[in-house]
C-alpha cells in the first residue's frame, strides 16, 4: 500500500484501534502501516481523538435512556393478558371495557360465521353469530345492532354481558398495493366498498371462509390492537394479500398486509406501516 | 414454598420466576417482565430508532418469550435470553421493513416534554440518536448493547450470537462512522462523511478473533 491519506482504510483502522484485530495477521499489517506511514499514523491519532468525543456523546445518550411510556406499557400488559387467555371463545369483562380494542375481543367471542364471505360487504361481529353479507342487505343489519342473543354454551362462562356488535367493511378492490401506495387505502372503509361483488385472488380463497377470516383478524389484532376499519382482498407487490386497516390508539392508522396463511400460521405478515 | 410457585414475600430470582411461569403461575411472567421492561424498551427504541416500530418489536418479543419460555435452557442469564429475543425481533423488523432513516425520532407522548422544552444536553442526545440511526442496524445493535447499556463484549456476543471479535469490529466501525456523521472525524481521502471502506465487518470466529 502506498503512502497518503487516500489509502487509509478507516474501517480497518477502527478494527485495529478497537481491538478487533488482536491476535490476527491483519493486526501486524496495520501496525506496520501505522508505524511506517505518516498518513496512517495521523489517521489513527485523529480516530482516537474523535472516538473519545463519540464515547462522551454515547455516555450522555445512555444517561438519557427513555423509560417505557405508559401507553406502551399498557399495550404490553394487554398483549400478555391476551396471551394468557385460554384459546376457547371466552371474552373477559376487562376487554369489554376497552371499547377501543373491541375488535380483538369480539372476534374472540364470535361463533362460527354463517356461510362463506360475500366480498363487497361487511363482516358483522357480534354475540352469538358473525357473518359477512352483501352491501345492500348488511347495512340494515349493521345499523340494527347485529344478531340474535348468544347461548351460554357458545360464548363461554364469562359471557355474562354482551360485547358491542360492530361491522368490519370488506372488499376486493383488485388493487395491487405497493409500499408507496398503501397509504392510499381508504381512511373510511365504507367508501371503499364495491356494490358489485368482486372476485378475490384465488390464493386467498381460504380466507373467504368466515372462520378463517375471523382467525386471521384475531391474530392480526392481537399483534396490532385496535379497530379494524377495512379488509381488502387484494395484492401487495404482485402477491395475493389481505390488506387490513386498523385504527390504533393515539389515532395511529396502521395498514397490515397479511399473506394467504394469515390465521393459520400466525399473521403471515408481509408488511405493515403506520401513519 | 412449593416448587414452581412464588411466595409474595420473597424476592425471587429471574430463573425462579421463569420456572414459576412454566409451572402455571400466571403472575410470574408479568413480574419478570416488569423487572426488565424499561431496559428492554430502551434497547428496542435505540436499535430501531422509531417509537412505533420499537413498541411492535418489543410486543412481538415478549409474546415470543412468553410462549417459548419452555425452551430456555438455563445456561445463560434470563436477561441475556430476553435481550436476545428483543434484539432479534428488532433486527428482523429492521431488515424486513427497511425502516426509513429519515423519519424523525418521536419519543414524546402525552404528558411528556415537548422538544422545545428539552435541555441542551437533551438536544445533543437527540443529535447523537439521529446519528446512531444512520448506522447499519447490525452496528447499531452492537453499539446499543455495549456502549449504551454497558454490556460486556462477551455478553453482547452471546445476545447477538456472533463472535466477540465481530462485536468489537461492529462497535469500532460504528463509532468511527458516528464520528464522521457527527463531524468529529473527516475522511480526507473521500471528502465525505462515510468511511473509506465499504467492506463488511469481518466474520471473526471466537477461536481466532
Amino acid at each position: 500500500m502506498t503512502s497518503g491519506h487516500r489509502d487509509v482504510d478507516f474501517d480497518l483502522l477502527a478494527d485495529y484501534a478497537g481491538g478487533a484485530l488482536d491476535g490476527t495477521p491483519a493486526y501486524a499489517r496495520v501496525a506496520e502501516l501505522v508505524r511506517t506511514d505518516p498518513a496512517w499514523a495521523a489517521a489513527l491519532d485523529a480516530l482516537r481523538t474523535a472516538d473519545a468525543l463519540v464515547g462522551a456523546d454515547l455516555a450522555g445518550l445512555a444517561r438519557a435512556a427513555p423509560p417505557l411510556p405508559d401507553d406502551v406499557a399498557a399495550r404490553l400488559d394487554r398483549a400478555l393478558a391476551e396471551a394468557e387467555r385460554p384459546v376457547a371463545p371466552v371474552v373477559s369483562l376487562r376487554d369489554r371495557r376497552r371499547r377501543r380494542y373491541r375488535v380483538a375481543a369480539a372476534v374472540a367471542v364470535a361463533a362460527a360465521f354463517l356461510g362463506v364471505v360475500g366480498i363487497g360487504g361487511y363482516a358483522l361481529f357480534g354475540p352469538g353469530e358473525s357473518y359477512i353479507s352483501s352491501v345492500e342487505s348488511d347495512r340494515a343489519k349493521s345499523s340494527a345492532g347485529g344478531a340474535a342473543a348468544p347461548s351460554a354454551e357458545r360464548n363461554g362462562p364469562t359471557a355474562d354481558a354482551q360485547p358491542p356488535s360492530y361491522s368490519v367493511p370488506v372488499t376486493a378492490s383488485g388493487t395491487d398495493y405497493t409500499r408507496e401506495n398503501l397509504s392510499g387505502v381508504r381512511a373510511n372503509g365504507d367508501s371503499g366498498l364495491k356494490a358489485a361483488p368482486l372476485r378475490p385472488p384465488s390464493e386467498l380463497s381460504r380466507l373467504t371462509a368466515a372462520d378463517a377470516l375471523r382467525d386471521c383478524l384475531a391474530s392480526v389484532t392481537a399483534r396490532y390492537p385496535g379497530d379494524v376499519t377495512l379488509v381488502d382482498y387484494a395484492r401487495f407487490e404482485g402477491d395475493p394479500a389481505l390488506v387490513i386497516q386498523i385504527t390504533q390508539p393515539r389515532d395511529v392508522r396502521r395498514v397490515v398486509v397479511a399473506g394467504p396463511d394469515c390465521g393459520a400460521a400466525g399473521t403471515d405478515e408481509k408488511y405493515a406501516t403506520s401513519n | 414454598m412449593m416448587a414452581g410457585t412464588i411466595d409474595p414475600g420473597d424476592a425471587p430470582s429471574d430463573h425462579a420466576l421463569l420456572r414459576a411461569h412454566l409451572a402455571g403461575d400466571r403472575n410470574a411472567f408479568n413480574q419478570l417482565i416488569r423487572r426488565h421492561r424499561d431496559r428492554l424498551w430502551a434497547v428496542a427504541l435505540r436499535t430501531l430508532g422509531d417509537r412505533e416500530e420499537a413498541a411492535d418489536a418489543l410486543q412481538d418479543a415478549l409474546l415470543s418469550a412468553y410462549r417459548a419460555a419452555g425452551r430456555f435452557r438455563g445456561d445463560s442469564a434470563v436477561t441475556t435470553w430476553l435481550h436476545r429475543i428483543v434484539v432479534n425481533a428488532c433486527l428482523d423488523r429492521a431488515r424486513r421493513k427497511a425502516v426509513r432513516p429519515t423519519v424523525p425520532l418521536r419519543e414524546t407522548g402525552p404528558g411528556e416534554p415537548s422538544v422545545a422544552d428539552r435541555t441542551a444536553e437533551r438536544d445533543t442526545s437527540l443529535a447523537v440518536h439521529d446519528a446512531l440511526r444512520r448506522l447499519p442496524v447490525e452496528q447499531r445493535a452492537a453499539l446499543v448493547l455495549v456502549d449504551l447499556h454497558g454490556l460486556s463484549v462477551a455478553e453482547a456476543a452471546e445476545i447477538l450470537e456472533i463472535a466477540e471479535g465481530t462485536v468489537k469490529s461492529r462497535c469500532s466501525r460504528g463509532r468511527a462512522r458516528l464520528a464522521m456523521i457527527l463531524g468529529y472525524l473527516r475522511n480526507p481521502a473521500a471528502g465525505q462523511s462515510v468511511p473509506s471502506s465499504s467492506a463488511p465487518t469481518p466474520d471473526l470466529t471466537r477461536e481466532n478473533p
